[in-house]
Order: structure tokens, then C-alpha cells, then sequence
């Protein structure tokens, strides 16, 4: 799913054209993660209304409509992606793993000099996938010399790949006109993957291939998010949402060790490094809400991301609902997208990225007290792509993802 | 997915059939008119504890529904919480009849207010205007009257 | 970046400037409440506790500058009719205690927890218990409403859900709760001696009391004459010395034009015209005129 480098394509035949992707580093989606609690609830459809610690994130103009003096929110998420490559052998398929607690969110609001003050920590994507498996005894696709036996007895993989960003940093808004309210989150981006992959290969005819990955990029930078929160009549809310990050410092590392099929000995690593700061979509999210009743409110989200390098633009949207059943308990329900910022696989191409398109759906159950509250919730994406993760072929790729999370926020 | 979505048109559902609220009487006696008005017509007195169901909020009144009947009640007379009893700052006092412990409870706040630190010196260092007179509020707190004394009183003639 | 992203800023700042320079168009946006906050407004025992002992401070602090009216009867005529109000209240859990402060300042006052004062200056412009039933009853709405519970955010510990477990975490310190106390106490004195209460409580203040005259079984339109008449003295007492102990009242109330046409549009509203309701005026004079 958001397997940042292509180098699954490194695959049994050669070693040659690792990393081909690898300095174009992009993720494959935008919308991971939900964030915040209510928000997360609603399915992120929460740019009109933000008026809680995770709307610095959503929408920072709406802290200004925060009620009660001081707030603060955290969210912790576990999270599970399973990524499955269809037919990658012959009927065999490529399994991978993505698992981890995400701490989510953490977020407080308070009153400050005529308007509303705000501090977030927020990890606005983690991966952690991983890949163990052993296959034996196939023929794999692409091998070009007819009188060469490629028949593997054995391979193992191991796949390793960690990559999270944290956006931290302050927030205000305040409040030009009563209708009308104006945010500013500047977050310190800090972005940092790193990944393993270990390749195995032991062919009916003696030959042994061994190769060894490593990859790691370190990046800091600036994500100011400006927001704008508008009613133009009662009851209904609008949002505005614009965000880009701007990287300012990127260091990257590289480093492939193997043993060829042809030769005995293995080959001294090659370490490249490279500082190339990779460019970040502009991402405008524009939102309405309805408050239908002090019980009862719906949102819309859509969000556009801008088409960065070899990234394409990608239009996502999110549905959400709250529906309070008395004034101890909430339920929230929403919709979403997450679709792919690549191009869609031709069968004839080489060097393909995965392309899959999902779709999710969330749901929470909130307890509240006087000054607190409790929320768990749930929300899973899925979908239907295509993926090549060897040099030539392309596989059928399914995706699912279910996040468990539990948040508290209180007032003060 | 497939839940989410089951789970979206369910709150929509929901939404339809809001939940009725009880509210409880706080008042001794309170009126019950067929209008958001006291010109209006009684339709019926409920008492001090009664649970009502909440039918319409406007600024003022509330319009409930109390046994057979149906109209409109102040609403400071009424709140979501049944009626408290008397509370006290001193634990272990709520209850018992007013009148009788009067006294004892008038000097309990006095010590257990100088339990919480309402000693001279320290109230002058925590506070810019000291200058209290305890023994008049607790002279205030003797002046009592029971709920009959007060019932006697409202129904003398109107002169 | 490209020019695209550019344009859209410049537009949206574009939007901004015009919209800022327009006026108010929708009111404060009530609407974004959600049910939940209804639980702020529940009370525990903690905070009642809480409210009372705060209160009392303060009625301690009132005393401390303003002496008891040593007159017991009249004490307890001003109690009966204090508490036939309070029997109206919603605040059945709180004890109200009344008083006379020996004083010619035309004021009344009210504590967190149900401590009500009026002074004697006050009574002196009065001609029926309906009038002074007027002025105790704003002051228990001022408590029913709890403006100065909420303005200084006087609360108990929370004894539910995720603060108990905060609480116990964090712990606390009783030293800085005392501070913070007395600080609170301090601001509260400030409030009702020198700041006075904002408008919009005070009115909100009037529509309660108004509501309390007529479940208690006095005339709603006591309100209004009584303001009228202070309005007309203290007019006066300006004209002759500017500087009056009345300049005090004036001070910490608002302006008696707004609250007057407030109390006509209320009383029509709440259907509280032409009620008939009792005065008693013989009953005041004999308890209250004599000095």
C-alpha cells in the first residue's frame, strides 16, 4: 500500500536497476491516517468543523470556536494494513504486514490574547510493514535466456520498512467577525523511513543469489497549514483548508550488498547518498458542515492534492455523521477515499508503481463526563489495484487496512 | 466498509426518533400552563421531585408532558437531575431538619471553614482584602425560618 | 511551486480582507454546541460544596466592609420573604440565608451559595414587599444562575470519569488550591463592589426574577417601579452633589434605561402583564419603615 520505494521490483533475476525509485520516495496515498478523535470518528470529514485540539490539524480556524476554557485530546491507534500481491510466483502470492500503536495525536487549545492558542503533535503517516516468507519450487516469470534454468528450489524475503512523519508546532486563530474565523498551524515536519529487504535465491542448477538493501532518509521541514471557517447562514459551517509541506533538509542513504549468480564472491557494498529535497503537493481541503440539531451534524470533506513530480493530483473525499443518543453518549460514523497518486498499470510497461484506489469507512462510540470523554472507534479501508513488484508482469494487489483507537480529551 | 455504511444510515435513522428527555420539578409547587405564559390557562400543579418528559424547549419555558396533561412550565423551576437534597460544606451534615441543628451547623462551618485555611495570617498572605466578619455571617446563618413559617407568611392577606 | 498554488494563496487573502471588513452578519454561533455540553452544566456534590464555601467567604467579606442591620424582626421578615422565593428557585439543594446591611447606599448583593443581602438605604426606597421581594429575587437569580460560579469557574474535584484519574495522577498541591482560592475570593469581592456584573447577566438576572415574583405569588411589575424610583433619586442626588454614595449603585449596575425596556419586553413575553399579583404594602410598612 504505501510502500515508499519500488525496490519489491528488485527482484530474483538481477540486481541491476535496484532502487530506480528510490530517490523519487513518494508515498502512494495521502489520506493514511484519520487523525484526532472526533475527527477519526466522522471518517476526517472535519475541515468545517475543527473545533476541538484536532481541528489544529484539520482546520486551524476552527479552535476559535472551541467551547470551554482549555482543552487538550490524545489518540492512540493501532493500526493493521495487509497488502497482498496476488500470483507473484507462478499462484504465489507476496504477503505483507503493516502493524504498530501510532500515537496518534496529542493536542491542547487555550484562550490567548483575544483568540485561541493551540499546540499538536501529530503523526500524519506511519508505516511499519514487514515481510517474512519462504516459497519453493517455481519457475519465475521473466527469466530471457531460453537455455537457462531458472528454477528456484528455495527463496526468502524479508522485508522490513519503517516510515513515519510528525508534524509538532503552534496554533492560533481568532475570530475577525462572529460568522467568520482565521488559523494558523506552522508545524516542524520530521519525516523519517528506513528499510530492509533481504533476498535469498537458490536456483536447481547450484546457483546462489544474495542480496542485501538498506535505505534511509531523514527529512526536515516546515507544514504551515492556513484555515478559514465561515457561516454564512445558521446552522451551516464552511471550511477552507491549505497546507503544503516544504521540506528544507533531506539526507538519504542507500546501500546494496550481493552475491551474484555468476560469480563466487559477494560484492562490496555500494553506499550512495544523496541530499535531493523531494517536493510536497499543495493540499486544499475545502469542507461544509451542517448542524442539524445539538444532537445531530453532518459533514462533507473534499480534498485536492496537487500533482508533484511524477505524483498525480488526487481529489479524495469524506462523508461523516454524529448522532448524539443523550448527553453522555455520541456516535459518529463516516466515509472515505484514499486514492492512489499514480498513474494505473499498463501491462506491457516496466517499472511500474502499484496503483490502488480505497475506499474506507469509520466508526465511533464516544462516553462523555462532565469535563471528559472516551471515545473507541474503528476505521478500515480497502481496495482492488495492481502492482508489479517484479521486473516485467503485473500482479493483482488487494489492500485492507482496520485501525482500532481509543482517545480522551478534557476540559479544563 | 460495508458496516460503516450500515452504521452511516443507521445514524441517520437514529436521528428521526431523538430520544425523549426527563426533567424533574426543583421548585415546592410548580404551575403547569396550556401556554409559554402566566396568562395563561392552569392546567395542572406538579410537585417538588416530579419527573416530566420534555417535549419543547423555548427561551424561557418548557413545554413537558406530567401525568394526563400537557403544557407549558418555567424552566429554572425545573433540571435534568431530581431535586438534591440540602447541601452543606461540612460532610456528614446534608441531612437532618434545618431547624433543629441550625446552630450546631452554623459553628460547624465556622470550624471547618478554619479547617480549609481561613486563618488570619494565612489570609493575609493569600489575599489582598482580609477584612472579614465571620461572626455575622454565622449570626445570618441563625436567622431561619421553616418551610411552614413561610407558607403561614404567603397566604396572610394580600394587604 | 508552480503558479497555480500561488494564485489560490492570493485569492484566499483576497477573501479574507473583504470578508473581515464586513460587519457581524450571523450572531455568535451557538449552533456548534453539541449535546454533551449539557453535562457542564451538572453539578455534583463537590461543586456545590464548593460554591458554598466560596460564598460564604465572600458574604464574610461583605460583612467585613458593611455592618448587620441589628433589628432581628426585620431580619426575619426579610428571610420569610427571601425564602418563599427560593422555594420557587431551582436551587432546592442550597441553604439561602438574608440580611440587612446597615447601610445607606441603595444595594443588594448576592454570594455564591445563597447569601443575599439588601441595605437598609435600599429599603428606604421601597413602598411594598413586592419592591423588595423584586430586589432579593434578582439577587437569587443571580445565584440560579450561577454568574459568578461560572465566571471564576468555581468547581469540586470531579469525582467521575477520566479527571478522577488525571486527579490522581497529577495529585495537587492544597497550598496552591488555598492561593488560588483566595485569589478567586478577591476577584469575586471585585466584581461586586467595583466591576458589577456584565449586562448581559444582569438582564438575564431580571428575567428570572421576574419569573420567581410571579411563581412566589408577587407582582412582576415591582421591578420596574422600583428602578424607576432609584433611577429618579439617584438623577437627582447627581444634580445636587455629583459625587453621592448612590454613584456606587450606579456603578455596578447597568444602565437602568436598557434594563427597564428589557424588564417591558420580558414582561409581555413571559405573559406577566396584568396579573393582579399582591403588593403588600401595609405588611412592609409595619416591619420595614420604621427606623
Amino acid at each position: 500500500m504505501r510502500h515508499m520505494i519500488n525496490i519489491t521490483r528488485w527482484a530474483i533475476i538481477s540486481t541491476c536497476a535496484l532502487f530506480s525509485a528510490a530517490t523519487q520516495a513518494d508515498t502512494y496515498h495521502y489520506n493514511n491516517i484519520l487523525i484526532g478523535d472526533r475527527a477519526a470518528g466522522m471518517g476526517g470529514a472535519y475541515t468545517a468543523i475543527s473545533d476541538d485540539p484536532s481541528g489544529l490539524f484539520y482546520n486551524p480556524s476552527g479552535i476559535a470556536h472551541a467551547a470551554g476554557a482549555s482543552l487538550n485530546g490524545s489518540v492512540n491507534a493501532y493500526s493493521n494494513t495487509f497488502s497482498e500481491y496476488k500470483n507473484v510466483f507462478g499462484n504465489k502470492s507476496w504477503k505483507r504486514v503493516s502493524s504498530g500503536l501510532i500515537p496518534n495525536f496529542f493536542g491542547l487549545v487555550q484562550p490567548f490574547a483575544g483568540g485561541m492558542a493551540g499546540f499538536s503533535v501529530v503523526v500524519t503517516d506511519a508505516v511499519a510493514d514487514d515481510q517474512d516468507q519462504h516459497f519453493s519450487n517455481f519457475t519465475p516469470a521473466g527469466g530471457n535466456d531460453p537455455s537457462k534454468d531458472y528454477y528456484v528450489n528455495d527463496f526468502y524475503i524479508n522485508f522490513n520498512n519503517q516510515d513515519t512523519t510528525y508534524n509538532i508546532g503552534p496554533s492560533f486563530a481568532f475570530k475577525p467577525r462572529d460568522d467568520l474565523s482565521v488559523g494558523l498551524s506552522l508545524y516542524g515536519h520530521f519525516r523519517k523511513q528506513q528499510f530492509i529487504l533481504n533476498q535469498q535465491v537458490y536456483r536447481r542448477n547450484g546457483e546462489q543469489i544474495w542480496t542485501n538493501g538498506y535505505f534511509q532518509i531523514v527529512e526536515y521541514g516546515v507544514n504551515p497549514v492556513l484555515g478559514v471557517m465561515w457561516s454564512p447562514v445558521e446552522r451551516w459551517s464552511v471550511g477552507m483548508t491549505l497546507r503544503k509541506t516544504v521540506v528544507l533538509q533531506s539526507n538519504s542513504r542507500k546501500q546494496i550488498t550481493s552475491k551474484e549468480a555468476d560469480v563466487a564472491i559477494i560484492v562490496q557494498p555500494t553506499i550512495e547518498t544523496s541530499t535531493v529535497i523531494r517536493d510536497r503537493p499543495l493540499q486544499l481541503s475545502i469542507g461544509s458542515a451542517y448542524f442539524a440539531n445539538d444532537h445531530l451534524l453532518f459533514s462533507t470533506d473534499l480534498t485536492w492534492n496537487q500533482s508533484v513530480n511524477s505524483s498525480q493530483s488526487v481529489l479524495n473525499f469524506a462523508l461523516g455523521s454524529e448522532y448524539y443518543i443523550n448527553s453522555q453518549w455520541a456516535l459518529r460514523a463516516g466515509l472515505f477515499s484514499n486514492m492512489a497518486n499514480t498513474p494505473k498499470l499498463s501491462a506491457t510497461q516496466t517499472g511500474q508503481l502499484e496503483h490502488v484506489d480505497l475506499y474506507g469507512g469509520s466508526f465511533s462510540v464516544t462516553n462523555f463526563t462532565r469535563n471528559s470523554s472516551l471515545s473507541v472507534g474503528f476505521n478500515g479501508n480497502l481496495g482492488n489495484g495492481k502492482a508489479q513488484v517484479l521486473a516485467t508482469g503485473v500482479q493483482d494487489l488487494q489492500v485492507w487496512t482496520l485501525t482500532t483507537f481509543i482517545a480522551a480529551s478534557n476540559s479544563f | 466498509m460495508k458496516t460503516s455504511i450500515c452504521a452511516l444510515v443507521l445514524l441517520f435513522t437514529a436521528a428521526t426518533v431523538h430520544a425523549a428527555d426527563t426533567v424533574y420539578v426543583q421548585s415546592s409547587k410548580a404551575k403547569i400552563f396550556a401556554n409559554p405564559s402566566f396568562q395563561g390557562q392552569l392546567v395542572a400543579t406538579a410537585n417538588k421531585g416530579d419527573a416530566l418528559t420534555l417535549l419543547e424547549t423555548s427561551d424561557q419555558w418548557v413545554k413537558v408532558s406530567y401525568q394526563q396533561y400537557t403544557g407549558w412550565i418555567a424552566s429554572l423551576l425545573v433540571n435534568r437531575k431530581p431535586p438534591q437534597d440540602k447541601i452543606t460544606v461540612i460532610k456528614g451534615q446534608d441531612g437532618g431538619a434545618p431547624q433543629d441543628d441550625a446552630r450546631r451547623r452554623a459553628s460547624s462551618s465556622a470550624s471547618a471553614a478554619a479547617a480549609r485555611g481561613l486563618r488570619q495570617d494565612e489570609r493575609a498572605r493569600a489575599s489582598d482584602q482580609s477584612q472579614t466578619n465571620y461572626p455575622a455571617v454565622e449570626k445570618m446563618e441563625r436567622t431561619q425560618v421553616n418551610e411552614k413559617d413561610v407558607e403561614t407568611f404567603m397566604q396572610a392577606p394580600a394587604k | 511551486m508552480t503558479s497555480s498554488p500561488n494564485k489560490i494563496f492570493v485569492t484566499l487573502l483576497l477573501l479574507l480582507s473583504t470578508l473581515c471588513g464586513a460587519t457581524n452578519a450571523v450572531a455568535e454561533q451557538d449552533f456548534r454546541r453539541r449535546a454533551h455540553a449539557v453535562n457542564s452544566n451538572e453539578f455534583e456534590t463537590g461543586d456545590i460544596q464548593a460554591e458554598v464555601a466560596f460564598g460564604r467567604e465572600i458574604a464574610a467579606r461583605i460583612l467585613g466592609r458593611e455592618p448587620l442591620r441589628d433589628e432581628a424582626e426585620l431580619a426575619r421578615y426579610v428571610t420569610l420573604i427571601g425564602q418563599a422565593l427560593a422555594l420557587n428557585s431551582g436551587r432546592s439543594e442550597l441553604s439561602f440565608y438574608f440580611a440587612v446591611l446597615d447601610s445607606e447606599q441603595v444595594n443588594a448583593y448576592s454570594t455564591p451559595g445563597g447569601y443575599i443581602f439588601v441595605t437598609r438605604g435600599a429599603l428606604k426606597q421601597m413602598r411594598d414587599e413586592a419592591e423588595l421581594a423584586a430586589v432579593l429575587a434578582h439577587e437569587i437569580a443571580h445565584v440560579q444562575l450561577r454568574h459568578i460560579v461560572n465566571a471564576m469557574h468555581i468547581r469540586g474535584k470531579e469525582t467521575s470519569g477520566v479527571m478522577t484519574w488525571m486527579s490522581v495522577i497529577t495529585g495537587g498541591s492544597a497550598d496552591t488550591a488555598k492561593v488560588a482560592f483566595f485569589q478567586a475570593v478577591d476577584q469575586a469581592t471585585n466584581l461586586l463592589f467595583k466591576e458589577g456584573f456584565n449586562i448581559r447577566d444582569e438582564l438575564a438576572a431580571d428575567r428570572v426574577a421576574l419569573m420567581l415574583l410571579a411563581n412566589t405569588g408577587y407582582d412582576p411589575e415591582a421591578p420596574s417601579r422600583f428602578l424607576t424610583r432609584i433611577d429618579t433619586a439617584e438623577r437627582g442626588a447627581a444634580d445636587a452633589a455629583p459625587a453621592t454614595t448612590s454613584e456606587h449603585a450606579v456603578r455596578t449596575h447597568p444602565s437602568s434605561a436598557e434594563r427597564m425596556t428589557a424588564l417591558t419586553t420580558a414582561l409581555r413575553a413571559q405573559g406577566l402583564t396584568d396579573l393582579n399579583l399582591p403588593r403588600r404594602s401595609e405588611r412592609f410598612t409595619s416591619y420595614a419603615t420604621h427606623d
